[in-house]
């Protein structure tokens, strides 16, 4: 990696941290989902 | 029949230098809860911690006066110094634990430190509600450097120069060259610590706070919790671990940290590089994603099918905060542990022992398997049958996406399927022993023994101060094999038969 790309520390850990928190939103919904689907299907 | 070398007196030197570097790194540690003891006037515990340090210190500080080298470290070197670092690391920081008298013997002390340090988080501690914020504090903070890698950290900001600790990294299980340069890896690596540690903390302490905590207090449990969910450790400052917290968004930002603590510090340098695509397509996501995909399928059936729960929100309260907390390896409870044998049926524990075992991802904080070497056994799996089923002539390549398009290797196949038996003969091993004491069953004691060779810390109720000594000194044993990924401890074993048997050099 060069360098350049290690340049502006604060906009990068905040898009790092943005993005662990897009993801994390994306499994909580999957799982809520799927959980849903299951007690439908079940209850 | 090759010959074996007995190592010489600079080998030992070289080894007894840099463990030294570690003590020095553990005696500074043990500095923060001494100034939290001293400023909370906690005068017992402050004795212990001032003791602990001093003992680490002078015996840090006379290694680095006697044995100081320039010799370049070997990966046999690196190898043995992990292993005897981890293991050396939990004695002097079992000093300080045993010093307060909150542990029944010395061996409950160095169990504690160990689980710190290999981020278990399994505790034999006693009365933990009333344990001091001193003693909180180091716990958690143990954690934290385990965690981190201690060996690393220390050796970057005592070693010369990065290139010499490259043979360290490596057998710490932290396969990933992130960067070209260890120490800017381990830069990266804590500057990755220190963002979530900003900002989950204060966003635990605006839960905690929401939660009805004083802001003191929230303050108090938010660092803590951070530390313990981050490092994937699991201790609580609590024993009612989750539970106590009564809270959504408490159970909702932990979980957004465990997730974020059981990354690969590769994918969270392509996250900070604009790269999410890398995420999407790397094995590991992939394996983990289909595999807590079906155990959390299997844990929801379980569930109703045993009429624990018969709603959404308990389902995902409790039955997917649980698969995360073992996904990751943390171990943070939001049940009590013998609900899991009274209330869960059978087949929600059994996924759980399953995702327990596979743990997180590799070049993470995490225990377990790994994510990566369960794609890999599986690739491995399909790449054979392919050859099976195709004719004899053909070319049969597989390939697999980590950090680029690589393919598989016979070797690196190898390596995966080896450690996997390794970890199921742990977990088997475990299991045995404690079934000989006829106090616990089978799913009793297989659950625990995945939960403690993972490296996990959900306890079905076996661990506690008042368990067997030879069974607590074998869960010991085994969380210090799980952490290491047994490379580093054969290596360490196989220097010491080259001291007892091998040939003098010249």
């Amino acid at each position: 990696m060069s360098d350049r790309r290690e340049g502006r520390q604060a906009p990068r850990a905040a898009r790092g941290v943005l993005w662990v928190l897009v993801l994390s939103a994306a499994v909580l919904l999957a799982a809520t989902a799927l959980a849903q689907a299951l007690v439908w299907v079940m209850g | 029949m090759s010959i074996i070398l007995r190592p010489g007196a600079d080998d030992l030197r070289l080894i007894g230098f840099y463990l030294g570097k570690v003590l020095l790194g553990l005696g500074l540690v043990l500095f923060v809860p001494a100034v939290v003891a001293l400023s909370f006037a906690e005068w017992n515990d402050a004795t212990a911690f001032v003791i602990g340090a001093s003992a680490c210190l002078i015996v840090g500080g006379l290694t680095d006066a006697r044995l100081a080298t320039r010799r370049p470290l070997t990966w046999a070197h690196g190898m043995v110094i992990v292993a005897l670092a981890w293991l050396l690391g939990a004695v002097f920081a079992a000093i300080p634990l045993y010093l307060t008298g909150r542990f029944s013997d010395p061996l409950a002390a160095l169990f504690e430190a160990m689980s710190a340090l290999t981020t278990t988080g399994m505790s034999v501690i006693h009365d933990l509600d009333h344990t001091s914020l001193s003693m909180d504090t180091y716990r958690h903070l143990l954690q934290f450097a385990g965690g981190q890698g201690i060996v690393i950290v220390v050796l970057s900001l005592f070693a010369a120069g990065g290139a010499r600790i490259a043979s360290l990294y490596v057998s710490e299980g932290r396969e990933d060259h992130i960067l070209p340069s260890f120490v800017r890896t381990s830069r990266f690596i804590f500057k990755v610590a220190a963002t979530f540690l900003v900002t989950m903390t204060a966003a635990l302490f605006v839960a905690l706070l929401t939660a009805g905590f004083a802001p003191g207090r929230a303050f108090y449990h938010a660092i803590n919790l951070f530390f313990s969910s981050f490092d994937t450790g699991g201790f609580s400052v609590m024993q009612t671990s989750m539970i106590y917290y009564h809270s959504l968004a408490v159970e909702v930002v932990v979980m957004v940290t465990m997730l974020a603590g059981t990354m690969s510090f590769a994918l969270h340098f392509a996250l900070w590089n604009r790269d999410p695509r890398e995420v999407l397509r790397h094995l590991e996501t992939r394996t983990l994603a289909i595999t807590t995909t079906a155990f959390f399928t299997i844990i929801c059936f379980g569930l109703l099918r045993a009429g624990t729960y018969d709603a959404t929100e308990p389902l995902i309260r409790k039955g997917f905060f649980t698969l995360i907390s073992a996904v990751s390896s943390t171990g943070h409870q939001v049940n009590v542990g013998t609900t899991y044998l009274t209330d869960w049926g059978t087949l929600a524990p059994a996924a759980l022992v399953g995702a327990m075992a596979i743990g997180g991802m590799a070049s993470s904080t995490a225990g377990g398997i790994k994510g990566m070497r369960v794609g890999l056994a599986a690739k491995t799996l399909v790449h054979d049958i392919r050859r099976i089923l195709l004719p004899e002539s053909a070319l049969v390549v597989t390939t697999y996406h980590a950090g680029k398009r690589r393919i598989l290797r016979d070797d690196t196949a190898r390596a995966a399927t080896t450690l996997l038996l390794l970890f199921i003969a742990t977990y088997l091993v475990g299991a045995v022993v404690a079934l000989a004491y006829g106090q616990w069953d089978i799913t009793e004691t297989l659950f625990e023994a995945v939960s403690v060779g993972s490296n996990i810390g959900i306890s079905i109720g076996v661990v506690s101060p008042e368990m067997p000594s030879a069974l607590m000194a074998t869960y010991t044993v085994m969380m210090w094999l799980g952490r290491l990924e047994f490379v580093a401890v054969f290596a360490l074993a196989g220097y010491l038969f080259s001291l007892a048997r091998g040939r003098a050099r010249g």
